[in-house]
This record gives structure tokens, sequence and C-alpha cells, in this order.
């Protein structure tokens, strides 16, 4: 069943969040998925302890480089949905982890360091490919977002622009930034659970993380490679 | 620490992938060829790292100049001497050193070109 990887060397770009999402709109329409937490401060670990949890969503911490290949092996067999979420340092965890892949996923925001540390993540992507012979398909995720694209940065429109020289694929649906995303790791559970006493604006939360899906079940049938 | 998924069951608004043909597991070859890619890019192992980053066991270096001298000279000279040893890259022992065999050598030169009547 598909694996894909969020990857970025850079911290703080959203790949937890975006794999939280994507994982749990794939549970909330009935797959299985399996959270692969490979990053050591254990982000997910920590947001299946608390309430809320599906009972279709498994989460597996896993932080040896050597052992990750053999964790994802596994975990395709059982779930529908694997989704690996590496942390945010280049290390060979994330190489062993793209060999494994169906789709790696790159969180940007709309900065310039964002920027240079995902054309890291690009190239390692590429070479991973080249490595095992396959090709690896990959899509930069626009993370945190203005939810209108009338208040996004020049700085955001210029790495949109890039990306597109560039020919590389971006997911249509940017994650805007969203309290209910944020609430997902401190109050625990699912969009679908929430209420709007918990957190503004929440049908557009569930609108914009049920895009998101779509696109990424779309890219995935897709294998589009850049 | 982990939490076993229960529900398989599908819903229709969920792709199948069963078609799809499973990414196989890497050969030792590939890893390796993965891994050395991307150690150009920076993704290096943590424990290659660990290993590197134990303690290395550095020889101790015995002094050399345990002496010391103490002299009083021109401006102009100790500039001399300091601009000495910076052209050749010396300590100012070693320059010491150096002057003193340029010296001596100079000695023996004009020893052998005016041998002394006494010797």
């Amino acid at each position: 069943m598909p694996v894909i990887t969020m990857l970025s060397p850079k911290g703080g770009v959203g790949k937890t969040t975006t794999a939280l999402i994507l994982g749990t709109e794939l549970a909330s329409q009935g797959a299985s998925v399996v959270l692969i937490d490979a990053d050591p401060n254990f982000p997910l670990a920590r947001w299946a302890k608390m309430e809320g949890k599906p009972e279709n969503v498994e989460v597996v911490p896993e932080v040896d480089e050597d052992d990750i290949i053999a964790t994802i092996d596994a975990a395709r067999g059982r779930a529908d949905f694997v989704i690996v979420d590496l942390e945010g340092r280049a290390s060979a965890r994330a190489t062993n982890a793209l060999l494994m892949s169906n789709l790696a996923l790159i969180p940007i925001q709309g900065s310039a360091l964002d920027a240079t540390e995902a054309a890291r993540a690009f190239k390692i992507a590429r070479n991973a490919g080249t490595a095992r012979q396959r090709p690896l398909p990959f899509a930069a995720v626009l993370t945190r977002a203005p939810a209108s694209k009338r208040l996004w940065t020049r700085d955001l429109k210029a790495v949109l622009a890039n990306l597109e020289e560039a020919g590389i694929p971006v997911i249509d649906t940017a994650l805007a930034e969203r309290g209910a995303f944020r609430g997902l790791f401190s109050m625990g559970g699912t969009l679908a659970e929430m209420t709007s006493a918990d957190v503004g604006s929440l049908e557009s939360a569930r609108a914009n993380a049920a895009s998101f899906r779509k696109d990424v079940l779309a890219l995935l049938e897709e294998g589009v490679t850049a | 620490m982990s939490d076993k998924a229960t529900s398989r069951q599908r819903r229709s608004g969920i792709a199948s992938f069963a078609d799809d043909d499973q990414v196989p597991v890497p050969t030792p070859d590939q890893i390796a060829a993965a891994k050395s890619a991307g150690e150009g890019l920076g993704f290096r192992s943590e424990k290659s790292a660990q290993v590197d980053s134990a303690p290395t066991k550095t020889r101790r270096r015995e002094p050399t100049f345990t002496d010391a001298i103490h002299i009083r000279s021109r401006p102009e000279d100790r500039q001399r001497f300091e601009d000495f040893a910076w052209r050749h890259r010396l300590s100012k022992g070693d320059a010491i050193t150096r002057l003193l065999d340029y010296a001596e050598a100079e000695e023996r030169r004009l020893g052998e070109e005016n041998p002394s009547p006494l010797a």
C-alpha cells in the first residue's frame, strides 16, 4: 500500500501537521493508516496518547535509520496508507525512508529559507529515485499559507513561480494557517470531532483538509515525477 | 508504543491501490548508493556521526622551547627578527635556531677562506 513521506531538512515547515491532517483525513474516509513517527521528539506519538485517536490510525515511533526500512515494509502490509513523518533535519533516516516511498511531499512556506532547504529535499528525492532505479514522485506542499490568496506575500508568490519554473509539482491545495490544525496537537483527535466552540473557522479547515487529501490521492494515482 | 489499526473497511471515496506495484525493498547496493548520494547533500548517517564524535586520543606535544632569552635590542633589529620569522613561517624559537645555523655556517666559511694562523 502507498507510502507517503513528509520530507524537509528544515524544521518548522509543517511536516508533522501535514502528516497528521493527511492521515486523519484518509482515516475519516475509512482507510487504515499507519503514521510512522520518525522524529526523535515523537510529536505524533504524543498526539496518539491523547483522546480521540481513531481506531484505524496506528502510530509507530521509529527513529533507527537502518530499521526504518523494515518498519515501513511491515506497516504497508497491514494498512491502506503509510505516512512517514521525518524530523526537520538532513539524515540517512530520510534517505532510507525515501527508498521505500511511493510519494514524497515536501512542505514549504513562503520564505527564502524554506525554499533553499526545499531545493535540497527535491535533490535527495531525485537521488533516491536514481539509487533505487525507480523514479520517486514528489511534490511541494504550501503550508501555513494565508487562507485567502489575496493575502499571499510576494515571497510566497516568488517561491511558487520558482517551483513552476523548475517543473516541480505543487499540490493545488495549500494548507492554510488555521487554529483547527494547531488544535489537533493541543486537543488531540481529528477535525471531525472538533466543535466550533473549540476553534474558529472549523468548516473552512475541514474543507481545506479534505481538498488536500483529494489532491494527494490524485497525485498518487498519476505518479507525477518532476 | 504503537496503537494498532483495526478497521480495514473500504470506502468508495478512497482510491484503491491494490494494483499499484509495491516499491521493492531496496538492495544493499541501492541503500549504499542512496546513502552516498545523500551524504553529498548533507543527509548523513547519525550512526557514523556518533562514531566520528567519539573522543580521539591526541598525542601530547613535548615542549621544545624550555629555556628563554631576554635580549634588549634596537627596535629595527627586533622588527627585522620578527620579519625574518614571519618570512620563513617559523616560531621565534625556531627562528633563533635558524639564525644561529646561518651564523655558524658563515663562521665556518670565513674560517676556510682565511685560516687562522693559530689553527
